[in-house]
């Protein structure tokens, strides 16, 4: 009792007591320049996206319309996009919360002699830059007739965040204890259904993540698109989004508002998602370079 | 023990398909088809004859691949290393700070650097495209003009500062929340037991909070060293690795000698360069996270 | 009608230098009620475990009526097993913690919530039914606990100090009930206890394991006398008929 009290009040004692006004001015003045910084670019996706005659520097639209949203619809076929996007993105997310489930799962429980060297095998993937390998994975895609198809833009994109969802996945089930499958096996279940029904429901949030996680990388993952598409039918909103930017610097001028209004339905679900599930992500994030 | 690790090893397998087609796969691939003069049109494309390492030494005859190498580190380090790295540590102790003070303003900064981090990487260089548009850009047209200077040809004239500034934009909330996630984790009576030796602000951040993010800060660096490493679309969509070849950095010059001058083989030298740089930075990457375990 | 059988069973966890459980050979009637007794650490809980196949014994032949299970599956088995953790299922609310078993089996729903109310019941937890086991203290987990393993009329109750978290009175009064009740079933059962009172009042016999390898097997209420002479005839024989 007196150790409590006691050490109530040097923490009293010495939390915010000496801050002068001029620390927190400074402080202050960093936030905002910092805020504006890192926003303004955005203030102007957004006032472009609702301005009729949008040019590239900010200034509010003298009269807000939704009429760029209306042409890139009507013009320039986005609701494909979209569709083609949510489909591969979706169909992604399936994919990828199966095969992580399963993977981190049993890597999660495996007991083996080699098990370390298939953690560290996983992580060496992890840091591999698409960049390096797009252009083997070009060839490779066109060798197996994987360009220009939905089966090949799911599988690549399911791949692509394999090796980080698993390694993340891992660690969630290494949080739940075994002896809750254990039960569940005693109780007359399948190691399959007892993942299904006891695991999984306790390791929820790490599945949240990695469904959330894939159905965004897929989504807003354009380096393979742009490598593995090149029909109109399955163009996505990231390539549609990338054939107008590209129109700069071309015969035709870049119509910003046309552009700005792709953008905003390109990263308002990403932003949506990501800051709807902030929590949860960011979790799994500071867990990736914690625990390794 | 064999048949109940059997289970498990089944359960690896769907990810571990995809993972040999899609990473492992390309890795070999790239290294065998360095050693050919595979193209993508033309006789190479049907019949690629073995050129053992004429790719790469043809590569590293080259003197724009030196120029892109350089461009390549100036652009990690002064991405990464400086902006990144710095900004980020600078804000996750600021931040941290004002919590503890009670001031909610860092939650706005924090929500900022978390948006730009968030959105896809083509839009990140879209914004920055309109941003540094010599006409009209929001740089020139709203912000020197209205200081009374005249525009200034940022990407013509200075194209390195200019993607590394978009690429901060993006970046720096890693390692912010690496940072900050640290910063969480100290255990507060490390404080309480300094302030009870008489230790000042300074003392305790000098002697405390920074010793303590020491291990953490080695691993987001080389963690950003290698994400910054593979950067693309960023580039691509602001700069395209111009003008001429002042920001063409390795990942975008594997791209434009595959796809632009068609030769396959070459590129994938390229790409085998690549892999290797980052093999290494990667094992000493997961080495020191090891010995954190 | 459930004998169960420890045949010269070892297992040594690759991690460790010692065995968990060094060539254990224990035989437990039908119907009989076993308590094993030992101090921590010597290898009650591993022994339980192998003969629910959640470990695979090094050496050694598990069987319940005369047939070996070591290459059967866990859930195949029909062994219930209360963990000394409890292992409660933390998403389910404590009825359904309770007839998850039920259900596995496939019985009605009506026949489920008649089963779980009468354990539930036995054990004075009706009030807990609609709770998450995180709203529970450790003692009602491990009523519980129990109620899950009773409900299901297994083959063999496996206990792991089931009762170590219930105060005295609790205690004394869930044991009687517990006993009362694997009377009535007649199901073998294999009780782990640190509590001597406990062993004596509830056992038929109680094996006693002072070190790794040391097996004693003895009636209840008979004396526990460490015996170094027993050491050289240990070994190869069927304990329980050794000391009966
Ligand atoms: N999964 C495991 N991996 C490695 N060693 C283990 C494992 N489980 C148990 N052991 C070791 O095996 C020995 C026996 O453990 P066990 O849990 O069976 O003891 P116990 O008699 O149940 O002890 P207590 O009374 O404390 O519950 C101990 O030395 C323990 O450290
Ligand atoms: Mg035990």
């Amino acid at each position: 009792m007196t150790t409590r009290a006691a050490s109530r009040v040097t923490r009293t004692a010495a939390a915010p007591r000496g801050a002068s006004w001029i620390e927190a001015l400074a402080v202050h003045v960093v936030f905002v320049l910092v805020a504006v910084f890192f926003l303004v670019p955005f203030l102007w996706l957004f006032t472009a996206a609702f301005d009729a005659n949008a040019e590239a520097y900010i200034r509010f639209p003298a009269q807000p319309t939704l009429n760029n949203f209306v042409r890139i619809f009507t013009e320039h076929d986005f609701g494909r996009a979209l569709a083609n996007s949510v489909f591969v993105a979706g169909a992604t997310m399936l994919l990828d919360v199966v095969a992580v489930a399963l993977a981190g799962y049993s890597l999660s429980r495996l007991e083996w002699r080699f098990k370390s060297w298939i953690t560290y095998a996983v992580l060496l993937l992890q840091t591999m830059p698409l960049s390096a390998t797009m252009v083997p994975i070009y060839g490779l895609a066109r060798a197996l007739g994987l360009r220009n198809s939905y089966l090949g833009l799911i599988l690549i994109h399911a791949a692509i965040e394999l090796p980080f969802l698993i390694w993340l996945m891992k660690g969630f089930f290494d949080n739940v204890p075994r002896y809750l499958e254990e039960a569940a096996w005693l109780d007359g279940r399948s190691k399959l259904r007892a993942l299904a029904e006891v695991v999984l429901p306790v390791a929820r949030n790490g599945i949240g993540v990695v469904a959330g996680l894939s159905f965004l990388a897929a989504w807003a993952e354009v380096l393979m698109m742009i490598i593995l598409i090149d029909t109109q039918d399955l163009k996505t909103v990231p390539l549609a989004f990338y054939e107008a930017l590209r129109t700069r610097g071309g015969y035709t001028e870049v119509q910003y508002g046309i552009v700005a209004a792709m953008g905003v339905l390109y990263a308002v679900p990403v932003m949506a998602i990501f800051l709807a599930t902030r929590r949860m992500m960011v979790r799994g994030l500071i867990a990736t370079s914690r625990g390794l | 023990m064999v048949a109940r690790n059997s289970t498990y090893l089944v359960g690896v397998t769907p990810a571990a398909l995809l993972l040999a087609l899609f990473f492992v796969g390309p890795a070999l691939w790239a290294l065998y088809s360095s050693l050919t003069n595979l193209a993508l049109v033309g006789i190479d494309a049907a019949n690629p004859r073995f050129v053992g390492l004429d790719n790469y030494a043809r590569l590293f005859a080259d003197p724009d691949f030196w120029t892109v190498i350089r461009n390549s580190v100036v652009f990690v380090v002064g991405s990464a290393v400086i902006g990144q790295f710095v900004l980020g540590l600078a804000l996750a102790l600021l931040i941290d700070h004002a919590e503890h003070r009670g001031w909610w303003l860092g939650a706005l900064a924090y929500g900022a650097v978390l948006l730009a981090w968030v959105n896809p990487a083509l839009i990140a260089g879209f914004l920055w495209v309109a941003m540094y548009d010599f006409f009209f850009g929001s740089l020139n047209h709203v912000f020197l003009s209205s200081l009374g200077f005249g525009p200034v040809d940022w990407i013509g004239s200075f194209p390195m500062p200019a993607v590394i500034l978009a690429n901060i934009w993006r970046g720096t909330a890693f390692t912010m929340i690496i940072f900050l996630g640290a910063l969480k984790t100290i255990p507060p009576d490390i404080y309480e037991a300094a302030r009870i030796d008489g230790a000042n602000a300074w003392r305790r951040f000098w002697d405390h909070t920074l010793p303590s993010l020491r291990p953490i800060a080695a691993l987001a660096l080389l963690s950003i060293t290698m994400s910054t490493f593979g950067t693309f679309i960023v580039i691509q969509a602001l700069t395209n690795g111009g003008p001429g070849i002042a920001t063409e950095v390795i990942a975008l010059y594997a791209f434009h000698t595959a796809f632009k001058s068609f030769s396959i083989g070459y590129g994938s030298a390229i790409a085998v360069v690549m892999l290797a740089l980052n093999f290494a930075f990667a094992v000493v990457y997961l080495n020191w996270s090891r010995a954190r375990a | 009608m459930s004998r169960v059988e420890y045949a010269d069973v070892s297992k040594r966890f690759p991690t460790q230098d010692r065995a968990a459980v060094d060539r254990l050979t224990l035989d437990v009637a039908d119907g009989e009620f076993l308590v094993l007794l030992g101090p921590s650490g010597c290898g009650k809980t591993t022994a339980l475990r192998m003969l629910a196949g959640l470990e695979h014994p090094d050496r050694g032949d598990i069987l319940i009526d005369g047939a070996s299970v070591i290459r059967l599956e866990p859930k195949d088995r029909d062994v219930a097993l209360v963990f000394q953790s409890y292992a409660l299922y933390p998403h389910m609310s404590v009825r359904d913690n309770i007839q998850y078993p039920l259900r596995v089996r496939q019985l009605s729903a009506a026949e489920r919530g008649r089963k779980v109310e009468r354990v539930a019941e036995l054990l004075g937890i009706v009030n807990l039914l609609p709770r998450r086991p995180a709203q529970l203290s450790g003692g009602e987990q491990q009523r519980v606990a129990l109620a899950r393993a009773i409900v299901r009329e297994p083959r063999v109750f496996l206990m792991d100090e089931p009762l170590s978290n219930l105060d005295a009175k609790l205690r004394t009064h869930t044991r009687t009930e517990l006993k009362a009740l694997q009377q009535q079933l007649g199901v073998t059962t294999i009780f782990v206890t640190h509590d001597q009172a406990e062993a004596m009042t509830m056992s038929d016999r109680i094996a006693v394991l002072e070190r790794a390898s040391r097996w004693r097997v003895a009636r209840a209420h008979r004396r526990l006398a460490p015996r170094r002479a027993a050491r050289g005839r240990r070994r190869r024989r069927p304990q329980g008929r050794a000391a009966a």
